[in-house]
């Protein structure tokens, strides 16, 4: 794979880390995600049996990967093999 | 787990003997389905996995034994805090997507068999890839080690103490390595099918029956909130930090795993793999997640397991579980047969990626360059036999407890990371910036870790050195670039 060869990724239409947004929404997510914002000891009242600050951690992880599903729809596009196999091994 | 108050009887013994002596049978039928004798077809299937199995195969090599056990052992020593384990197991799928629509782009094209056969490619020097090469062996070793160790101890549980570890990890290992050479993987794959369908059953059964042992999980956490407030509160900003960590060290180092990359070059087509992955996107939450209730339903249930035996304390509930009732008894039975599942199919598969590594990018690669496909084939199955029996050997006297062997493996691992994340984007990279970066990371991983600081501010000793290893990467691509011919 010499750097000087002809475009290797030439089928690649669309992938994830060129879209900036991408990366903006995960940031977002992972931001609420990871516990700094609550207050020192905090625990909260108990959402389906889970403290709150546990239980706003995992809406964000269910938030993470429902975005995941959409950039993989959306951004990862390959021109080269989009055709689907009905029946694998 | 000599201590574990349950015991299977005959019939649950020969239940799970038969499941285990079925892998072996579905070994058979991969080694019937072979299409030839090339490393492709042994080490890849062919190319040819479609979603269904790529997904489960996926799943059941990312979820392993450390998922039941050692993250169980985590929960129930740190409580809440271990809710990281969720968002870090996602983290690997988010990895994936900054590397591997480019990845799979050339490994279709080029062939690849072998992470090592990527690094080649890309930088053209044999002491990169050797070295990241022996890295990828030395992490996966040390996987497979936990995962067999792991593996003596269910053994040894559920025969209440009449087989010793020892013989377990002996047996267990002889079977896997049995279907792994008959069919490759083609064989673990497909074994990995069944063994991924019994893990997601006993993960859905553990969610019904260990909270209810301490009355609910609202119960559960009112328990623990007035006896153990620390485990139920909010993390320190320190921890925050160590979460941030994880995610990095898991994103990045578990979506460059050798067997994981190697799913990648299997799936027949880019929209299989899409599918898989996107799917597999929402997987911690049936499994992590049911990992840390059962930890800290544990720590109410059963207090006062301290260091190592914590790993056990799953297969401790289970005793309780089985005890209540005669279904009770047969589900543990579907639940035990689900550890082994997770620990064999995450075991198998780094074993065939060791062997594979091994093949392709030492012994082919530095002593025999002439040899055929069939005799590299050939090797690849002796080789898988040398490592069993050696780490056979090690994990028989390894003391340390599963999610401390995790740790130390990702360390190593992630100083590999800019081969893959910068090294498909910035084509003026060169092999001596990598390795500089590389030798540079480790140096710092590794010293840090024996100078007794695992973590600095919260952050593991290997993501310290994947900085450093980042920042010579960037200014060696602006400094020193490839020149052109």
């Amino acid at each position: 794979m010499p750097s000087s060869s002809p475009d290797p990724y030439e089928t690649l239409e669309r992938e994830p880390r060129s879209s900036a947004w991408v990366w903006l929404g995960y940031l977002v997510l992972y931001a609420i995600a990871i516990p700094w914002y609550w207050p020192v000891g905090f625990r909260g009242p108990l959402i389906l049996g889970l403290p709150t600050w546990v239980a706003v951690t995992l809406m964000a992880v269910v938030a993470l990967a429902l975005w995941t599903n959409l950039v993989i729809r959306r951004c990862w596009i390959d021109l080269g093999d989009e055709t689907e196999d009905a029946a694998g091994e | 787990m000599s201590d574990a108050s349950f015991g299977f009887g005959p019939g649950a013994l020969l239940l799970i003997g038969l499941y285990l002596l079925s892998m072996i049978g579905i070994g058979w039928l991969g080694r019937l389905h072979r299409r030839s004798d090339s490393l492709a077809d042994f080490y890849l299937a062919g190319r040819s996995m479609g979603f269904g199995v790529l997904f489960l195969t996926l799943y059941a090599t990312q979820y392993s034994g450390n998922t039941m056990f050692g993250y169980t052992g985590k929960s129930y020593r740190i409580g809440f805090e271990w809710t990281v384990s969720v968002l870090f197991m996602f983290s690997i799928i988010a990895g994936y997507l900054l590397f591997a629509p480019r990845l799979v782009v050339i490994a279709r094209k080029f062939q690849f068999i072998t992470p090592g056969d990527y690094i080649r490619a890309r930088f053209g020097s044999r002491r990169l890839t050797l070295l990241a090469t022996i890295l990828m062996i030395y992490a996966l070793g040390n996987y497979t080690l936990a995962q067999l160790k792991a593996m003596g101890a269910a053994v040894e549980g559920i025969t209440d103490g009449r087989i010793g570890s020892e013989y377990g990890i002996v047996a267990l290992a002889i079977i896997m390595v049995v279907y792994e050479t008959l069919g490759g993987m083609r064989s673990v794959a497909w074994t990995d099918v069944i063994q991924g369908v019994v893990l997601l059953l006993g993960f859905t059964i553990l969610l019904f029956l260990v909270p209810a042992l301490g009355g609910g999980l609202q119960s559960v956490v009112d328990q623990l909130s007035v006896e153990r407030p620390q485990m139920v509160e909010v993390p320190s900003l320190e921890t925050c930090n160590t979460w941030i960590s994880f995610i990095l060290l898991l994103g990045c180092g578990a979506a460059i795993y050798p067997q994981a990359i190697q799913r990648l070059y299997a799936s027949r087509s880019v929209k299989g793999l899409k599918r898989s992955l996107a799917l597999m996107a929402f997987m911690p939450l049936t499994t992590t997640l049911i990992a840390l209730i059962c930890g800290l339903t544990g720590r109410v249930v059963l207090p006062g397991m301290e260091g190592v035996d914590t790993d056990q304390v799953l297969a401790r509930l289970c005793g309780l579980i089985m005890q209540d009732s005669f279904l009770g008894y047969w589900l543990v039975v579907i639940i035990i047969a689900a550890a082994l599942a997770a620990l064999m199919s995450t075991a198998d598969s780094a074993l065939l990626s060791i062997s594979s590594m091994f093949t392709r990018d030492i012994y082919h690669a530095h002593f025999r360059p002439q040899s055929t496909e069939e005799e590299l084939t050939l090797v690849g199955k002796a080789c898988s036999w040398g490592f069993i029996i050696v780490l056979v050997l090690i994990a028989i006297g390894t003391e340390k407890t599963l999610v401390r062997l995790l740790e130390l493996k990702f360390e190593v691992l992630i100083q590999i990371v800019p081969c893959f994340f910068l090294g498909l984007y910035w084509p003026r990279l060169s092999s001596r910036v990598v390795l500089t970066g590389l030798l540079a990371g480790l140096a710092v991983a590794l010293g840090l870790t024996w100078a007794g600081q695992p973590k600095v501010w919260g952050f593991h000793a290997g993501v310290v050195g994947l900085g450093l290893n980042f920042v010579i990467c960037l200014l060696g691509n602006a400094w020193f670039p490839v020149v052109e011919d």
